[in-house]
């Protein structure tokens, strides 16, 4: 598992916005941000759950 | 003057057809998840490289989401550069996947998309289209991403495909 920061800027429209410092890695094989960081799962670990795994 | 086939003392001959074939551009089945923040947040990001599209070509972007069904407001977003061309907000449901056209109008820096807020991005709407004006000669950005209205909620882009129709 790693993180990734990340940035917080403003669109032209004015609005903010979250995006990572830097692109995803490619073994990546799930993705969370919190809002103050992007957690990679990778090969190993335990993945969180989602509205997809949770929901009937 | 079109390109047509001529007779020739060899029979007919056919000039070659140009390309233009999709490409696929950028694939993923990794869940990318937003929880915990109110801030529209970035889920994916695809380069679109210059010149790619040509001055009568297209991005085709087919997303799909997962969300929990609650009365509180998920918005999802398809955005090339800054302008949305997929900005629907969804509530007692729990799942989503558009068809998101972005057409270049025989011009690189002209771009026309169907209505954003428009459901499935295809069939009727009575909301106009969304247009833009990026230079799709040089690199531009495709990005998918995801704001919650309740913090404590979550949006997962479950995968996406993003093609280039060149025209």
């Amino acid at each position: 598992m790693k993180t990734i920061a990340i940035v917080k800027a403003t669109g032209i429209d004015g609005d903010q916005y979250i995006s990572p410092v830097e692109p995803f890695p490619t073994d990546a094989l799930a993705i969370v941000c919190d809002g103050e960081k992007y957690t990679i799962y990778q090969a190993g670990d335990i993945l969180p759950e989602t509205s997809s795994t949770t929901e009937e | 003057m079109p390109n047509l086939a001529t007779l020739t003392a060899e029979g007919w001959s056919v000039p070659p057809i140009p390309s233009r074939r999709p490409i696929i551009l950028a694939q993923s089945a990794i869940a990318a998840s937003v929880t915990g923040t109110l801030v529209e947040t970035v889920l994916a990001t695809i380069n679109i490289p210059g010149g790619i599209m040509g001055a009568n070509g297209a991005i085709r972007v087919i997303p799909i989401w997962s969300y929990p069904s609650s009365a509180n407001n998920k918005t999802l977003r398809v955005k090339f550069g800054a302008t949305a061309f997929y900005d629907v907000v969804v509530t007692a449901n729990v799942s989503a996947q558009a068809l998101i056209v972005i057409r270049n109008r025989n011009s690189q820096a002209s771009q026309v998309g169907f209505a954003p807020q428009s459901g499935t991005g295809v069939g009727g709407s009575t909301s106009p289209i969304v247009t833009a004006a990026l230079d799709t000669s040089v690199d531009q950005y495709i990005t998918i991403t995801g704001q919650l209205a309740l913090a404590g909620e979550n949006i997962t882009l479950e995968g996406y495909t993003v093609e280039v129709l060149p025209g």
